[in-house]
């Protein structure tokens, strides 16, 4: 068994993606 | 030793490991890899995903565990009672959150719009053909400045087409951008990109947060899917818009709505972007939407995707052309999010915004839970002008609407990378909103971790 669970640094993740802008686009994930 | 061992439906017991019974969790989602002989098991509950081999994934099968600590570490094996717990105490961490979160709040000065798309889902709408007035824009303000008092809150500014040519739509854009600015809240703005370069200097007078512009593809199969009512191309303007914001600063969310007739342009329009220079710049992001039926049939419905045939396709698509991933990243339920982020999403137990982090306002002064449902008649949920009313009963429903209160949600060991869809869409197809609008999570996370992860070989 092999975890894909590697949890970055606050820097690190904000300098490989996206997930902290938290911006909504119009569909907001909840419909297509 | 078999022997010792009891299972329920899911269950294992074995008398030597610490005497409890320990349950293959409900939130376990267990499949196998795309094109790899490799298995994933993933819990949104307990916030662990593993890959596993052969060996491994029939252990799971049979469930012959050889690795208990391990998988009660990692809440696959657990206590069913201690399960539930957990279970309910995420859920109220997840409505803390929500409870803290911005709320996005549309605003609709108007329906008409400039393009004919093909696949319009506002055709059938009442059209309100008077002008905006400074008095219902004053009443929105006022409206949510009171109502949304204690919460982060931005605005959306959607249509029919809020960028429209004309001096009365310009001055009334202005307003609305000089007002939120006022008041400190920022602006997005959902537009098909036609006007979009004259539209800049307004704009720059608000703190933009997003400009929302759609391409179908490149210049000849946009201009077919989007020209503007009464014939006539759009790609090129619609390009130097973007160019136009991005130099300016302002963030650009390129969205891509496809079906059957357009997916095929996916590559071509990707390397457009690249081309550009745009998915270099960090302003810049992409989505792709579904074409669906979401009020009504459409002419064509055989051109429309299923959700997981849309994601099969994309996969598909991305293996042969793998610079698409430089364009944009499909989410693949978890899998983009894990990969990225190097963990789980917090478990989802709604994933409907209805009426809870958004609401939408229109010209008529009517609200609206969502952007599914703006517009469309019988589906208000209050006014706030010329008079202010609520119909807390409706609201009351669609507050109420997550995974817990939807019956089929109950026994889906999806539920929580699910969140049970769009309460639209539910509604649309059962009649009621406390009903499922199920994606298709298994299926995407064996597309996703295979993409993302490299069929597991990581």
């Amino acid at each position: 068994m092999k975890t894909l669970i590697k949890k970055k640094s606050a820097e690190q993740c904000c300098a490989t993606a996206q997930c902290c802008a938290k911006i909504s686009s119009i569909v907001a994930g909840c419909h297509d | 030793m078999p022997g010792a061992r009891h299972g329920g439906r899911y269950g294992y017991y074995d008398r030597n490991v610490n005497s409890q019974m320990k349950t293959f969790s409900k939130h376990n989602i267990f499949g196998r890899i795309r094109d790899s002989e490799n298995y994933f098991i993933l819990n949104p509950l307990s916030g662990n995903a593993d890959i596993l081999t052969p060996e491994k994934a029939r252990e799971i099968r049979e469930k012959t565990y050889t690795d208990v600590e391990e998988y009660s570490a990692k809440g696959y094996l657990v206590d069913e009672t201690e399960e539930d717990r957990l279970y309910k105490l995420k859920y109220l961490d997840f409505l803390d959150e929500r409870e803290s979160n911005e709320v996005q709040i549309f605003f609709v000065p108007w329906y008409a719009c400039n393009f004919s798309c093909s696949y319009c889902y506002q055709e059938g709408y009442a059209k309100e053909n008077a002008p905006l007035t400074e008095e219902v824009i004053n009443a929105f303000f006022n409206y949510i400045t009171r109502e949304f008092s204690d919460k982060k809150k931005y605005i959306t500014i959607f249509g029919g087409e809020p960028l429209l040519a004309g001096a009365g739509a310009r001055a009334s854009i202005e307003r609305i951008i000089t007002k939120a600015a006022e008041r400190g809240i920022p602006v997005a703005v959902v537009t098909n990109g036609y006007y979009l370069a004259d539209y800049l200097d307004i704009l720059a007078k608000g703190s933009i947060r997003e400009v929302q512009v759609t391409l179908d593809g490149v210049r000849g199969v946009h201009d077919a899917r989007r020209p503007l009512k009464g014939g006539g191309v759009t790609f090129d303007r619609i390009v130097e818009g973007i160019d136009g914001a991005l130099v300016r600063g302002f963030p650009v969310n390129l969205r891509m709505v496809i079906d059957r007739d357009n997916i095929d342009d996916l590559p071509e329009l990707a390397e457009f972007a690249i081309e550009k220079g745009w998915t270099k710049n960090p302003l810049f992001k992409t989505q792709i939407g579904r074409n669906y039926e979401l009020h009504r049939c459409q002419a064509d419905s055989a051109r429309l995707f299923e959700r997981a045939g849309l994601y099969e396709k994309l996969y598909e698509i991305i293996r042969q052309h793998p610079r698409v991933l430089e364009f944009h990243r499909p989410a693949y339920s978890v899998s983009r999010f894990l990969s990225d982020n190097g963990e789980l999403p917090v478990p989802l137990y709604d994933s409907c915004p209805g009426c809870k982090s958004e609401w939408a306002f229109d010209c008529t002064g009517k609200i609206y839970p969502c952007t599914a449902t703006v517009g469309k008649d019988g589906e208000e949920v209050g006014t706030f002008y010329p008079e202010e009313t609520k119909r807390e009963d409706i609201i009351e429903e669609w507050e109420s609407r997550d995974v817990t209160t939807i019956p089929e949600c109950a026994g889906c060991s999806l539920q929580l990378a699910c969140g049970g869809g769009c309460g639209s869409v539910a509604r649309n197809r059962t009649g009621r909103l406390h009903a499922p609008d199920c994606r298709p999570v298994q299926p995407l996370l064996e597309m996703g971790i295979s993409l993302y992860f490299n069929k597991g070989n990581e």
